[in-house]
């Protein structure tokens, strides 16, 4: 009869400790426990020994949730693509793009890991390719018929030999602007990573950097289609004001109005900003003059500035900020520093 | 980690590969997660490892541990990642990277994995059942009474399957901790 009950008491224990460790305890339970653990170091030790199998559980928490299988599915892709590298970057062919549709979801993130990796085989393969590339500067160039583009920096356009005979295709890696000469002929397609962009004559932007989680398409003039390529069913047909958003993560293709009017800073200069933070404004001239500007306190991060400014540059920029904010600039390396007296 | 498992590099064909994934995507990839800023970096890191491994498969010393070569080419790639991280992040003003010069001797972020492991298996060892609920409360954040709605079952089961899940749990742990130092001597 004194085994059972001792074991009957410690299964009450036991659920009483559980459910004070999930939390899921009245305060009078709670009062209990703290009680019979201060009854003796033995209570104590038990309870720690249980806590410390609760918290270890946590531990394992990525390993646990991690879906293997279908990270298997993504890894048989790409051992399947090795040793062929035609079918990674399509070129010349419309219809290799859905050789990627079985796998549906995992499409988009695996064309960006194969780009690099297959990016010697391609130049190798393609030796008749013109590339071009802007580095630390923005680049402005044209293409064999007379399209225009600018290749903001760290990005870079491929076309090759080909490019004019039936279509005008071109191959996409970070954002640019395009100015493309009519020719209803000849439709211009632009590869930019999971989506093709197609267009007759007009100007746009895309950003299809390889760091960002999406690619965006923002019409200025004309139209334009994007198309998914793996299932160019999921398209949007884009005109002036309209901007394309697909996102990498689930393969969605939006339209939406576009409301970023500097957009195109990169290229024009041009930078608008109507009651924005200090902060957001910082982050759009490191963009586009590639400086290292930083805020020292959290009051002039939040002040809020309109100004537009029209082809200035940045030191320009930076003492008509000094003034209207009553700022201090400091230089320390490439970093300039925004601050005022009685900031820490 | 299994025994079961080829843990030399020759004839490793496609189903060996797939079983050798299977075992350590999770833990590589947990292991990565240890040095950059997100998990999917760290998934990132960890595919790529694979596929050189794969395209490698024939010309690695076939005496070398593929476990030892897994781990040692995921830490080395995280080093490589978090060095051009910098390069690219000096502009951005957001982006702070620690210097940790524990990176350098990756035997406690082995520790940490090798547990996380143990912790695992004990899991995928408890009752199917108790493991669902167990899990239900640990991981994605159910109370009780939710638990209980969702599986149609009491709330004194549920109460019941938690306290057998913690039991359990305590006594496979004290068990497996003894052993991952033993463990961790093949690592490197």
């Amino acid at each position: 009869m004194a085994k059972m009950y001792s074991d009957s008491e410690h299964t009450n224990k036991l659920d009483l400790i559980t459910r004070y460790l999930a939390n899921e305890v009245t305060e009078e339970e709670k009062s209990e426990l703290e009680s019979w653990l201060a009854e003796n170091e033995s209570n104590q030790q038990t309870f720690d020994q249980y806590k410390d199998a609760w918290n270890d559980v946590d531990k394992a928490k990525d390993q646990m949730t991690i879906d293997v299988g279908a990270e298997w599915k993504l890894m048989q892709a790409k051992m399947e693509s090795l040793g062929d590298s035609d079918k990674i970057i399509s070129i010349d062919t419309p219809a290799r793009g859905f050789q990627y549709s079985r796998l549906l979801r995992y499409a988009a993130i695996l064309l960006i890991f194969l780009v690099s990796s297959t990016s010697i085989y391609y130049y190798f393969k393609f030796s008749q390719t013109t590339t071009v590339t802007a580095r630390a500067e923005m680049k402005e160039s044209s293409l064999p018929d007379g399209s225009t583009f600018a290749l903001n920096r760290y990005s870079s356009l491929k076309y090759d030999k080909d490019y004019g005979k039936q279509d005008r295709r071109v191959i996409l890696k970070g954002e640019v602007y395009f100015d493309v000469e009519p020719d209803s002929t000849r439709p211009f397609i632009i590869d930019a990573g999971p989506v093709i962009v197609t267009v007759l004559g007009t100007s746009f932007y895309i950003n299809a950097s390889e760091e960002n989680d999406l690619v965006e398409v923002i019409v200025e003039s004309g139209t334009v289609s994007v198309a998914y390529k793996s299932d160019s069913a999921n398209n949007v047909v884009l005109t002036k004001g309209d901007k394309a958003e697909f996102k990498l993560i689930d393969n969605t293709l939006l339209k939406l109005p576009n409301t970023d009017v500097n957009y195109l800073s990169w290229k024009t200069r041009r930078l608008v900003f109507k009651d924005k933070k200090l902060k957001k404004v910082v982050k759009s001239l490191n963009k586009v003059y590639n400086s290292n500007i930083v805020i020292e306190c959290d009051e002039i991060k939040n002040r809020r500035d309109t100004h537009t400014f029209d082809n200035k540059t940045l030191e320009q920029i930076l003492n008509i900020l000094k003034a209207t904010h009553n700022l201090e600039i400091k230089y320390s390396g490439n970093t300039i520093i925004l601050t005022r007296e009685g900031c820490e | 980690m299994d025994k079961e498992v080829q843990d030399r590099f020759n004839h490793i064909d496609k189903s060996t590969f797939e079983m050798l994934f299977n075992n350590y995507f999770p833990a590589l990839t947990s292991f990565a997660r240890k040095f950059v800023h997100d998990m999917d970096t760290a998934k990132d890191i960890v595919h790529n490892v694979f596929i050189n491994f794969w395209e490698k498969r024939e010309n690695v010393d076939p005496n070398k541990s593929v476990k030892s070569y897994l781990f040692s080419s995921v830490h080395n790639r995280c080093l490589n990642h978090i060095r051009d991280q910098k390069k690219f992040d000096q502009n951005d003003p957001d982006i702070v990277i620690m210097d940790n010069p524990s990176f350098d001797d990756p035997s406690s972020q082995m520790e940490e994995t090798e547990l996380e492991l143990k912790i695992k298996l004990a899991l995928q060892e408890l009752p199917e059942k108790c493991r669902e609920v167990f899990l239900m409360n640990r991981y994605d954040g159910l109370k009780y009474r939710e638990i209980a709605d969702k599986l149609n079952i009491s709330i004194k089961t549920v109460e019941t399957q938690m306290s057998k899940g913690l039991k359990l749990m305590k006594e496979k742990l004290r068990q497996y901790i003894n052993l991952i130092i033993l463990a961790l001597i093949s690592w490197f």
